[in-house]
């Protein structure tokens, strides 16, 4: 019977130990990211049974399980793509908050204001020089405000779309992983079947991998009655399954802003879901969203602002003019009328009905004798760039006009000057012709190479219909160009608005988005803490629980290496009788 | 509910990174003096700001278009009193020299007075502010006033005002035309008076006598009409100056900082934070480790 004592006190031993290494094991593991505290589940072997009296047998390790909240880990798993979503705009946005300008520098807004101020003093002193330097320099500031304000836009573009493609390797790496903790997971209990939780630490890590992956895209997580998981996107595309995992790729039709989208590697189809959140979500949200409507917006801007001055412009005279002129916009197809959509150019829609006066001036700038002036009449949807450039020459003698390889009109007054006047056809301002910028977007805008070279050339005055005079002081060009500070204008569809609304409303679009995602991060960035809490409350390691543990182990090792103590003196007793 | 040391040290974490968001806010709003900086920081109140710059940046432009205006008629004001004097000038010689006991003599050297005055009278007519002549319209680089072989003048310039937008919805006249007809009667009544002396015609000084008061009342009308320009300008460039004022304040008001109440929140945030530190030191002394022996 003592040696049934020591038996007993033998698999105390043993199994106090095997406690000990669970709470050393949380213990070692207490910052480990993802694990669950284990806790050895101790119970008693199976009696003897010995006359009428059942014999304990001692104690024996029953499992070892981990502590999880599946409830707090699948609300992780729906809180994680939406804080990582947000965190990628708010990130994203806030990279781009230079391009609006502060307080400090008000940026578009500023240039915008300078160029109207500038324009007003023009108009106030037409004849006077210096000012049209001055508006000159105020208009390439705001052309380059533009141009500077799109590339940085497009390279935030660009940078989302890298991150994509960054954040898409992650995403595949981490399938792979769930794939192969899948496999070894079931591999694992398999082997130790019965052993109900055998494979706790691979769980752990699963489970890990799972959120790690959520925070890339929104996931829906399965898990099968044989403890495998199977994931798929929001959209249903099927991701993982078993030990086997899709590749996500890029491929496929482009999206509306250019960009490739994001398919399962062999098919052609976007996957579906991906946008609703996580960090890829979130980059694409950025990419085709915020920042494509702010591009979007400010090629509006820019299109609205350079055809409405330039309307203004074009039909007016400054101090010089110029014996060549070219137009700023030619034509892609010389077949097709100018007022085609087909012209790739955003104002050949503002081409219509009516006609421009050119007026020829000689060496000496008197108007040219006998005839000094001619109306072309346009067509639209009829009349062509050569079409056009065959009245012009048709018009004066002395007077040439041709359209170039890129399809752009020029006009050769030979030692004549020439100038242009009541343009109610809307050709001038849209291919750009007389006018003082340039380029078809925001990217493209400047002001015209001519003005680039002589600000004589901003139109202030008019050109006397009858007689072909002009005067220095005339500001009636100008006067139109200033008017444009306040007046609603809208050719291309958009909400008709002010310029300097427009600009207002882009700051605005741009501040709200940044605060939307700043509060949205902040929202889901306090669920998670909170839901991080509870994980942790749940599933943590603490340090005084698994010490208090340690001590009771401890103490029972002890006590049962004291009945060995005991047992074994009592045999030491027992074999002195015998000696 | 289980707490675990983590929890603890996330949680103050979590405190200290809140409250060093509320320091480096605060003192950013310290240094600028103002409530945010950049759209993000508050995009409606961003778009106020940019409206109120707008419209000070507008009656900016609306002030320097008065000035323009204010400085033409100036000047156009002091050349017609100039011209004003000379026809009152002429009208006194032509009292003196309505006088019967004048003989020819004393006409033909008053004639020479005339002939200085009408001079001086063309030159006033075609004066030129900076650069530009002030009564030729938009012909701003013409002369406004030419005199032809036979010594009469004409005006040359145009027959368009010089407008000036003070906004895009007020736009004044700047300038006074030489082709007023107060020019021409000037002109012709100073060159009769000059050929009825040089003639000793008495009845033809007596008859210049009355041209000369009719364009010298001329003169005097287009004088008054300027000066009249120049005081509902006054009351224009007053209501602009007043608007660019209120546009300050509420644009101080708007953007400004309330400096006390940064300055306290930023005190009760460091106290917090203070003491945040100090947990985050203690916890780790508040432990089952530092007993066991």
């Amino acid at each position: 019977m003592i040696s049934a004592a020591l038996n007993v006190a033998a698999s105390s031993l043993k199994t106090q130990q095997k406690a000990i290494d669970v709470v050393s094991h949380n213990i070692a593991n207490v910052n480990t990211p993802g694990y669950s505290r284990q806790r050895a589940e101790l119970g008693a072997v199976a009696p003897n049974q010995s006359n009428a009296f059942d014999f304990g047998r001692g104690v024996d390790l029953n499992n070892i399980s981990r502590s999880v909240d599946r409830g707090v880990n699948q609300a992780l798993l729906r809180n994680s793509p939406q804080q990582t979503y947000w965190n990628e705009i708010q990130t994203g946005l806030k990279s781009i908050e230079n391009v609006f300008g502060s307080l400090q520098g008000t940026g578009l807004s500023a240039s915008m204001d300078g160029f109207f101020l500038a324009a007003q003093k023009v108009a106030n002193a037409p004849e006077d020089a210096a000012l049209k330097f001055d508006m000159r320099t105020k208009s390439m500031t705001l052309a380059s405000q533009f141009s500077s304000m799109s590339s940085q836009l497009k390279g935030m573009q660009q940078n989302a779309d890298a991150s994509i493609d960054q954040n898409l390797q992650s995403a595949n790496t981490l399938l792979t992983k769930i794939a192969s903790l899948n496999t070894q997971i079931s591999k694992h209990e398999a082997v130790s079947k019965g052993v109900v939780g055998a494979a706790n630490d691979l769980r752990d890590q699963r489970d890990q991998a799972v959120r790690d992956l959520s925070a890339f895209m929104p996931i829906q997580d399965v898990r099968t009655s044989d403890g495998g998981v199977l994931l798929q996107t929001l959209g249903g595309d099927l991701l993982l399954q078993d030990g086997v995992a899709q590749q996500l790729t890029r491929g496929g039709v482009a999206t509306a802003s250019g960009f490739q989208n994001v398919v399962i590697a062999g098919s052609n189809r976007p996957v579906g879901g991906l946008d609703q959140g996580g960090k890829i979500g979130g980059a694409i949200a950025l990419r085709d969203d915020r920042v494509a409507g702010y591009l979007k917006d400010l090629d509006s801007m820019a299109v609205n602002l350079s055809f409405a001055v330039n309307q203004a412009n074009a039909s007016g005279v400054g101090s010089s003019r110029l014996s060549q002129v070219q137009s700023g916009l030619g034509v892609v197809n010389t077949a097709l009328p100018v007022s085609d959509v087909a012209q790739n150019n955003p104002f050949s829609g503002q081409v219509q009905n009516g006609t421009f006066t050119m007026h020829v001036y000689d060496a000496a700038g008197a108007p040219l004798t006998p005839v000094s002036k001619g109306a072309i009449t346009v067509t639209a949807g009829v009349s062509t760039m050569a079409s056009i450039a065959a009245d012009i020459t048709a018009l004066v003698p002395g007077v040439t006009a041709s359209v170039d390889v890129s399809g752009k009109l020029l006009i050769n007054g030979g030692v004549n000057t020439v100038g242009f006047s009541d343009d109610s056809s809307n050709f001038l301002a849209a291919y750009q012709v007389n006018s003082l910028f340039q380029g078809a977007d925001a990217a493209s805008l400047s002001v015209s190479n001519a003005v680039q070279a002589d600000a004589g050339l901003i139109s202030t005055g008019q050109i006397d219909l009858l007689t072909s005079g002009i005067t220095l002081g005339d500001n009636r060009a100008a006067l139109l160009t200033m008017g444009l500070q306040n007046k609603a204008v809208s050719i291309d569809g958009s909400p008709t608005t002010t310029l300097s609304q427009r600009t207002s409303l882009l700051s605005t679009k741009y501040g709200n988005d940044a605060v939307l995602a700043s509060q949205q991060e902040v929202f889901f960035k306090a669920e998670a803490d909170s839901l991080n809490q509870q994980r942790q409350a749940f599933s943590g390691v603490n340090t005084d629980e698994e010490l208090v543990s340690m001590i009771k182990f401890q103490r029972a090792y002890e006590a049962s290496a004291k009945v060995i103590q005991t047992s074994n003196r009592m045999l030491d007793s027992l074999m002195g009788l015998i000696r | 509910m289980r707490v675990t040391t983590t929890q603890m040290y996330d949680n103050l974490l979590t405190g200290v990174n809140k409250q060093l968001a509320i320091q480096a806010k605060g003192n950013e709003q310290i240094s600028s003096g103002k409530r945010f900086q950049r759209p993000a920081d508050a995009g409606l109140d961003y778009k106020m700001s940019l409206d109120l710059r707008h419209a000070q940046a507008g009656v900016t432009g609306s002030l320097d278009a008065v000035k323009t205006v204010e400085s033409r008629l100036g000047s156009s004001q002091t050349m017609l009193n100039s011209m004003q004097n000379i026809m009152v000038r002429a009208q006194s010689l032509a009292v003196q020299q309505s006088s019967v006991s004048l003989g020819a003599a004393e006409r033909s050297a008053a004639a020479l007075e005339v002939d200085h005055l009408l001079t001086q009278f063309a030159n006033d007519a075609n004066q030129k502010w900076n650069g530009q002549s002030l009564f030729a319209g938009t012909a701003v680089d013409k002369t406004s006033f030419t005199r032809d072989a036979f010594g009469n003048y004409a005006y040359t310039g145009s027959n368009q005002d010089r407008i000036v937008a003070i906004s895009d919805t007020l736009k004044v006249t700047s300038n006074i035309r030489g082709d007023n007809p107060s020019f021409a009667a000037s002109f012709t009544a100073l060159q009769d008076f000059k050929a009825a002396l040089q003639a000793n015609d008495q009845a033809a000084i007596q008859t210049a006598l009355g041209s000369l008061s009719n364009a010298g009342n001329g003169m005097i009308s287009l004088t008054s009409e300027v000066g009249g320009r120049l005081s509902a300008l006054a009351v224009t460039r007053t209501s602009f100056e007043d608007m660019q004022f209120t546009l300050g304040k509420s644009l101080d008001a708007h953007e400004g900082v309330n400096i006390p109440a940064v300055v306290a929140q930023l005190q009760q945030s460091s106290i917090t934070l203070q003491a945040s530190y100090s947990q985050i030191s203690k916890m780790k002394s508040l432990s089952l480790i530092n007993f066991l022996r």
